[in-house]
Parts: C-alpha cells; structure tokens; sequence
C-alpha cells in the first residue's frame, strides 16, 4: 500500500502539491486524473525519487519511502515523455532493466514483444510513437516490480493494442499482486481498468473513490409519469441532476438503485428507464455536488 | 559513507555501454596523439621534454574530462533522461559515487594505456623516452584529469543545462589563478632587489601562478612562457582539492533539484551572479583601457560585453526583462571593473621586493642556448650576490645591436661595449618560502668559469642516447664513451666542455637524463677531452671511409673546416678523387686532438685527420681546386672574424638584428 500524507512540492514560488493525501491500496489499479499542470507526473516523480519533496511522507508497504535500492526495486515508472538510449534496441533496453531490477524477466518481455510483433533487434528511435510506448511497457512489465507507475500510457497506442496491454496487465496482476497507478487526463483512458479512482486538482486529491461503489451508487433514470412532475416531485431522494424535456425528465440519483427502482415503480411511470453513466459523467456530477465545474478541472 | 556499497558496478558498465562512443574516444584520444608526437619526433634523435611529450595529455585534459562527466552525468540536463535515469532503482549517491569511480576508473586507464604505448614507443623508436618521465605524466596527468573532473562533476551538480556546466567549471578551475595571473601582471615587470640597484626581470614570475593547479598551467601560455611540468605544490593542492570536490559533488547531488533541467540556476540572483562573474575577464581588459584613459577602446569593450551579455541569456536558457538585463549588466560591470581595476591598483603599490637573506639559493638553468638544466645549484651568500650585482644590470630580453658590414661581410656587435663579451645565463631565484624567481641576467664569462670550477656538479651516471644519424657506435665504443663522459662530469672539467662548445657546435654529443622531474640534457663537445675525441672521431672517420668507399666514382661535395687552425685556406668543391682515396685508405687512422687537424666534410660524412698538409696539397694539386680557383670562391675563410672586427667601421642602418644567443664571441656573420 502507497500512503501519501500531507505532501507538499513547490517550484520556485508556484505550489504545485499542496498537503496532498492519498491512499493507494495494494493490487489495485489507481486511476490519477485531473488537468495538465495539476501534479500528477510531479506526484508519480516524487514517488519515483526523482523529485525531491518539500515536506509530508510517503509510506510504501507501512515504511517510508526512501532513496535507497531495495526499495526502488519495487517500484517501474513510465513517464508521459519516454526515453530511450540513443541506438539502442529493446533487447539493448531489457538487458539494461535486467541489471538494475533482480527480478526483470526476460523471456517474458522478448515473448511479449513478438507478441506484440516488435523487433528487439530493431533500434527503438526508429519505432512509431506507438510502438515507443509499446517497448517502454514490455520493459516495464518485465521488470515484475510490485508497484507500476504509467504516466499517460496509453496515449498514442491504437485500440487493439491497447486493449491487449490492459489484458497483459491485468494477468501481470493476478500473477503478482501488482499495484498500478496511471494518470490521464482523459478518463475514458481509465475507465475500463481502473478500480480506484483519484482526481487531483489544484495541488490535492479532490476527490477520490473506487470505481464499483461509483459505478453503483449513482445512476440515470429517464422517467414519464401520467401526470404533470418536476424536480420538486424527487425533492426527498438524493438527486443530482434533474433535467426535463417535454414529459420526459433524465435524472442522476445517488444511492440504493433497488430502493429507488421500487419507489419510482410505485409512482406507476409511463416511462422508466435505468441508463448506465460513463465514469465521465459520474465525475461531472461528483464535481458538481462538490461545487466545481467539471471542465474546469479536467 | 561506505563507498563499495555505494558502488554498483552493473549500473556502470550500462553507464558505459550506452556512451560508448564517447568512452572509447576518452580512452584513446590521448593515447593515439602521444604515439604520435613521439613517432613524429623519431625522426630527430630527440629526447623529449616532459610538455612536448605530454602536449596531447596536456591539451586534452581541459576537454575530455568534462566530456567524460557529460557522458556520465549529462543525463540531469534533460528532463525526459532525468525522468528515466532517476527512476533507476538505483539511489542517487550510488549514482554519484558509481559515476565518480567509473570516471576515475576510465582516466587511469586512458592514462595507463599512454603509459604503455610511451613506453613501448620508446623502445622502438629513435624517439628519446624516459621511463622516469613517462610514469610523471602517468601520475601528474591522471591527477589532473581527475582534478578537472570533479570540478566538472561538482559544477554538474548545480547546473541546470550543459553552457552553465561549462561556465561554472571555468570559474571553479580558473577564477583565483587568473586573479594571481592578472595580480602578477599588475605588480610590474620588475622585482626590485634590497638596494634598488638590481632588478630581477619578473616576466616570469607566474610560475607560481601555474603551479596553483596543472590547469592553471595555461596562464604560461599568455605569457609566451609555457612550460608545463610536474609540481608538488600543485599536486598536492590538485589532490586535496578533487577529495574536496567529490564529497561537495556528493552532497549536493543528492540535494540536486532535477525539475529546474534546462535552465540554468535555479535562482534568478544565482544566474545573474555566475553571469557577473565571466565578466571577469572582460573587467580585466577594462580596468587597464580606463586606467589608461583609452576611452576608445573602453567602449570598444564595452559593446562587445553587452552582445557577449546577452547571447549568455540565450544560450543558458534565462530569460529576463530587456531593462532588468540592461541594469544589470551595467551593475556587474562596473562591479568586476571596480574590483580588477583595485586589484592592480594593490599590486602596483605592493612594490615587491627581494631581500638577499630570503634567497636560498639560485640555479643556473641555462647558459647561452647550449646548456639545458644545469641542476646548478648555488648556495654561496657572496657568490649568490656577486652573481646577482655583476651580471643584473641589463634586464631587457634582448640587447640592442648594431649592424656593420666589412669586405661584404655583415657583422652584428652589441652597441654596448660592456656586454660583448657578456654569456646570457637563465636563472632561477630560490626563494626560502618555497617561491620561485625566474631571470635571465648577461654575465662575463671570466666570472662565470670561476663560478662553476669551484662548485661541484652533481651528474652521476649519463645516459647516452643518440650521436649522429650515420655514425655507428660499436658496443665497446659506446660503452667506452659513457664512461668517460661520467668520468669528464666527475672531475669537474664541463667547463672546458663550455669553451669547446661554443666554438665549434657541430660536433657533439648529446647526453640526456630524467632527474628531479626534469629532462637534464648534455651538449658534450667531442673535443672535451682526448678520450671522447678519439672514441667519435675513430667510428666517424669509419663510417666516412664505408661511404666513400662506395661512392668513390660519384660527385662528392667537400668542404674543408679550419676554423681551429690559423691557416688560409679554404675548400669548397667536388671533393677530387685523391683526397678520396685517401680518406679509403687512412680510415683506421686515429686522430689526435691535442696536435692540428682538419675537418673533411663529405656529403656531410666527416673524417678527422692529423695530416693537413697532406690533405691541403692533395687539393691544391687536383684538378678541381683549379676550377675552385678561377671561379673566386673562398674570399671569405682566408681571414678570422675577429680580424674584421678589429678595424670594422660601423654603417647606418635603420635594422637592427637580434641574435638568439650571446655566447663567447657575440659576433654574428650574417652570409
């Protein structure tokens, strides 16, 4: 487990973590969202040692995390802007990996990779950027590290392979309890992996859950009932968004689905319809509840 | 701090793999250009001086040592490697430490590698190489190199790009020797000896300057004096101050801010400071032209150090307000100019003196251009100070000459009559601090032969390395000369040695060997002494007589010496086929230095001989002498110099001609 207490980073004069909090449990996906310039690949780099930070701690596994190898070991970092040595191959990268994490697995990343029909002999600076963010994730994969940091993987990677990295990863974390954490700034990204979820906004995690309870304690209705309604007719359930058209309103409520279902059921609606939200959505209306505009913040 | 704990091999050696490029040139730069200064100087029988063989090592460590803390460290300045590299699980100070003793690692074997190959170069080219001053290079230059190294790596650890690394190693390797350098300059050309009546000439006087570190060294260099060699006071500061470095490098490394990659400092007021600072070079200039009141050439300057300001701005990736630049350009130079421009005005009242009882002694480095590193030691108070009075009242590097022509014959004379028969003498001032003077002084000849006969000169066991290019020593014969040319040291006859060599130059031999982290080099005259003349005029004559043997039926040049003999006569033709014959027939001859004899030079192959009637008749009586004759050759050999000089008129002309070197006869025929 990643604990983040109180941390803080400035550079020069501008704050740009701000006595952040912030819990990551072990085996989970940890989806990190929020704007461009709200911290989070200043939050993955002080994880990762390469920032230092001003104040707060950092615990991983219950000890606080420290500049030293043992502890590093356990974590693999994917930065947002990828490097790779000048005219060097994947097989060039692995082996560079295989030397500093004791447990990189090498056939793992070279099947991987023919999986993925990449050349390991190939120089890597003649790739696509696609196929760059491919080679840095079987590197990084491989290297069976407990913690995964991947700042804005999956941009750039086309959706089949996308879809394959997220199977991959998902295996790599039955077969180890490995604990991912992704930032994006594009929830759409995270939707289908993540089961936590962490909006960072100005400096702080604002808002953070995991994704099932999201998924399930809030819902949309599209309902039509014999009779002339409005918002004041839903005024003692917990709605968030109450829009009409016609004699038709869509609703976001918040709480026990079944509940609700049995209560509208007895307003014998003309129309009654259970719509999924996107983790989007959910987000939009969380910010609203929350008093912020949405688009503003991511 | 345990540093085999901290070092990880396997992260260097990927370190390594992945600027290969760059290693592999470290390691063989340095190497590859010493090989061939000494297979470029094999051709000349040449021993060399320790900055000639080490003048690629030399040149290369104010280069290759910040490329190798670039290729190890270079990564912090760019924030997608920092990204990377950083996320190693690998902690910074392993980073640090691992980094440094690759880099110190590398150094050792690139110097070792010059090591070897000097060595082996040595043996197997005609190339003079000291084995004694192959392993001084080896040690002085590794220790230099990773002096600069560190500084580079300590100037890595607070930069934010690559320009302000380079900035910030040029302030750290150079900032006090160029203010010593500039104190120097400043304090006058002269040292004014107690009583005001003896100057010592003080354009050397940066020596100490070049001693504050080896880079420092380049100082010389702007003074047209560079002579670089090992230094303890340098050694010592180079070796504390690199230890100093690596832990100030290890420490702020692990407090380096990687997010600041790109720019240059991380403050603004640390940029604009470091950038006042380079402007010490420019305030060195400055402060003189407004001293001087070149008012020209001030704003000269001036408009170059804004443009100068500004691309800084430019290439260390600062960016500031067009006035606030403005403003502080003007404050930092006027701040720098202030300071340099007090700095000379210090030096110039410092009015430095040299009291006789601080001298401890004074060596004789060179006499004339023949003598080279005497390790002529004087300790004497009275000889000492004799010395320094007789021979101090000239301090100018050259002495004014005139031109005169005699019989179409050009002859150049010192104008001062006191000075003619005056030796220039390079001398070091010994001081009891540990300092150094350097002059030359004019000295009469008389004083100095009574200097030295009565001091006894400490050269043991010379080494010879090479006689000429075609004369080939036996193994008895260059045993037999080594000994006698020991014996000549030992029993204090180099004197005469002096004498002879002045005379007649050509014929000599060169002795050399590496003491006291110097080349010693011996110019022996083969006339020094019976012994020597014998053993060289018996294996020149032989190999004279193989090669006219077998050039017997060709044109020969021939040119007869009788400088040594009051004969007039002179020869300089095809060489007539009797004189050949005999030069075959007399080769086991052994010719005696003690009676008259004539040179014959053959084709530049020269035979010794006693017989100069002989010789002269043999001539006289050719064919070719006839032709010789007729064609008026030889106006100039019937007469000695000193017969022109005697009764010489001088003429008006508006050259004057400095000679290279005064010696015994401080006449020069220009032909």
């Amino acid at each position: 487990m990643i604990k983040i207490t109180d941390l803080n980073k400035s550079y020069g004069d501008k704050k740009v973590l701000e006595n952040l909090n912030c819990t990551i449990k072990t085996g989970s996906v940890y989806g990190l969202i929020g704007a461009n310039g709200a911290g989070k690949s200043t939050l993955l780099r002080i994880i990762m040692g390469i920032f230092k930070k001003d104040s707060g701690v950092i615990e991983i596994d219950g000890k606080e995390l420290v500049d030293v190898e043992e502890i590093k070991q356990k974590l693999v970092y994917v930065p947002d802007d990828l490097f790779f040595f000048k005219n060097y191959t994947i097989k060039d990268m692995a082996i560079f990996y295989s030397k500093l994490y004791p447990n990189f697995d090498m056939d793992f990343a070279m099947n991987f990779a023919e999986k993925l029909k990449l050349n390991t002999n190939q120089k890597i600076q003649t790739f696509s950027k696609g196929m760059k963010r491919q080679a840095a994730l079987i590197c990084a994969i491989s290297t069976n590290a407990d913690y995964m940091f991947f700042d804005e993987t999956f941009d750039g990677i086309d959706p089949v392979i996308r879809n394959y990295m997220k199977k991959v990863i998902a295996e790599q974390m039955q077969k180890k309890e490995t604990t991912i954490i992704m930032t994006s700034h594009n929830l759409r990204e995270l939707e289908d992996i993540c089961d936590n979820l962490g909006l960072l906004y100005k400096g702080g995690v604002l808002f953070e859950s995991d994704v099932d309870s999201l998924k399930t304690n809030m819902f949309k209705i599209q309902i039509s009932l014999n009779k002339d309604f409005d918002e004041k007719d839903f005024q003692n359930y917990n709605v968030l968004s109450f829009k009409k058209t016609g004699s038709v309103a869509t609703i976001i409520m918040k709480g026990d689905r079944e509940g609700y279902e049995k209560v509208l059921r007895d307003m014998d609606p003309l129309i009654l319809d259970f719509l999924p939200l996107t983790l989007e959505e959910i987000f939009i209306y969380e910010m609203e509840v929350l008093g912020y505009e949405f688009n503003e913040i991511i | 701090m345990n540093l085999m704990k901290l070092f990880n091999f396997k992260y260097l050696m990927q370190n390594i793999k992945k600027s290969k490029m760059a290693i592999i040139l470290f390691l063989s730069i340095v190497p590859i250009f010493t090989a061939l200064t000494i297979i470029l100087n094999s051709s000349y029988y040449y021993a060399l001086e320790f900055y000639e063989l080490g003048l690629a090592n030399i040149l290369f460590m104010y280069i290759t040592p910040f490329i190798l803390s670039f290729s190890l460290f270079g990564y912090v300045f760019k924030k997608k490697d920092i990204d990377f590299m950083c996320s190693m699980p690998i902690s910074r100070k392993s980073v640090f430490v691992t980094n440094t003793i690759g880099g110190i690692v590398l150094i050792l074997i690139s110097q070792l590698i010059t090591f070897l190959l000097s060595w082996v170069l040595g043996a197997v080219t005609d190339t003079v190489v000291f084995t004694g001053m192959i392993w001084d290079l080896f040690l002085y230059q590794s220790l230099a190199y990773i002096f600069v190294f560190t500084v580079a790596n300590l100037a890595m650890t607070v930069s934010g790009n690559v320009i302000t690394q380079i900035v910030v190693t040029l302030l750290i390797l150079f900032l006090i020797p160029a203010t010593m350098f500039y104190y120097d300059l400043w304090q006058g050309a002269y040292y004014d000896l107690v009583d005001g009546n003896y100057t010592v000439n003080a354009d050397y006087t940066i020596r100490s300057v070049r001693t504050y570190t080896a880079p420092s060294a380049i100082f010389g260099a702007v003074n047209s004096y560079w002579q670089y060699e090992p230094s303890v006071a340098s050694t010592v500061k180079m070796i504390i101050l690199s230890i100093a470095y690596i832990l100030l490098g290890y420490f702020m490394f692990e407090k380096k801010k990687m997010e600041n990659a790109g720019e240059s400092f991380e403050k603004p007021n640390t940029h604009f400071l470091v950038k006042a600072l380079t402007l010490i070079p420019f305030a060195m200039i400055l402060a003189p032209c407004i001293d001087d009141e070149e008012w020209q050439a001030a704003l000269f300057l001036i408009a170059i150090v804004a443009v100068y300001y500004f691309i800084y701005d430019l290439v260390t990736n600062k960016k500031h307000k067009f006035w606030k630049s403005v403003g502080m350009l003007a404050i930092s130079l006027a701040a720098t100019t202030a300071v340099y421009g007090a700095v000379g005005k210090i030096a110039e009242d410092a009015d430095p003196q040299i009291e006789m009882e601080d001298i401890k002694s004074i060596t004789i480095d060179q006499i004339a251009y023949y003598m080279y590193g005497l390790n002529y030691e004087i300790t004497d108070k009275e000889t000492i100070e004799t010395l320094l009075y007789e021979g101090g009242q000239y301090s100018s590097y050259y002495l004014p000459y005139d031109s005169s022509m005699k019989d179409d014959v050009a002859i150049t004379i010192p104008s001062d009559q006191a000075y003619r028969n005056k030796v220039r003498v390079w001398l070091t001032i010994n001081m009891k601090n540990g300092s150094e003077k350097n002059t030359r002084i004019y000295i009469s000849e008389a004083f100095i032969k009574e200097v030295m006969a009565n001091t006894t000169y400490d050269v043991k066991d010379v080494g010879i390395v090479q006689y000429k290019e075609d004369v080939i020593l036996t193994n008895e014969e260059e045993k037999a000369l080594k000994e006698a040319i020991n014996n000549l040291f030992f029993e204090n006859k180099w004197l005469d040695l002096y004498e002879i060599l002045n005379k007649n130059y050509n014929d000599v031999v060169r002795t050399y060997r590496y003491e006291n982290h110097d080349v010693k080099r011996f110019t022996v005259p083969i006339e020094t002494t019976s012994e020597i003349f014998e053993i060289i005029t018996k294996a020149e004559n032989r190999n004279t007589a193989e090669f006219t043997r077998k050039t017997k039926n060709l044109e020969t040049y021939l040119h007869i010496d009788m400088y040594e003999l009051n004969k007039k006569f002179d020869y300089n033709g095809d060489c007539p086929i009797s004189v050949k014959e005999y030069v075959v027939n007399h080769k086991d001859d052994i010719c005696n230095k003690d009676k008259d004899y004539i040179t014959l030079i053959l084709d530049g192959h020269k035979f010794y001989t006693n017989d100069v009637d002989t010789i002269i008749n043999l001539i006289k009586e050719s064919k070719e002498y006839k032709t010789y004759i007729e064609e008026g050759y030889g106006r100039y050999y019937d007469k000695y110099y000193y017969d022109i000089v005697d009764d010489m008129v001088p003429i008006e002309t508006n050259e004057i001609i400095y000679p290279e070197a005064t010696s015994t006869s401080v006449i020069t025929v220009i032909d």
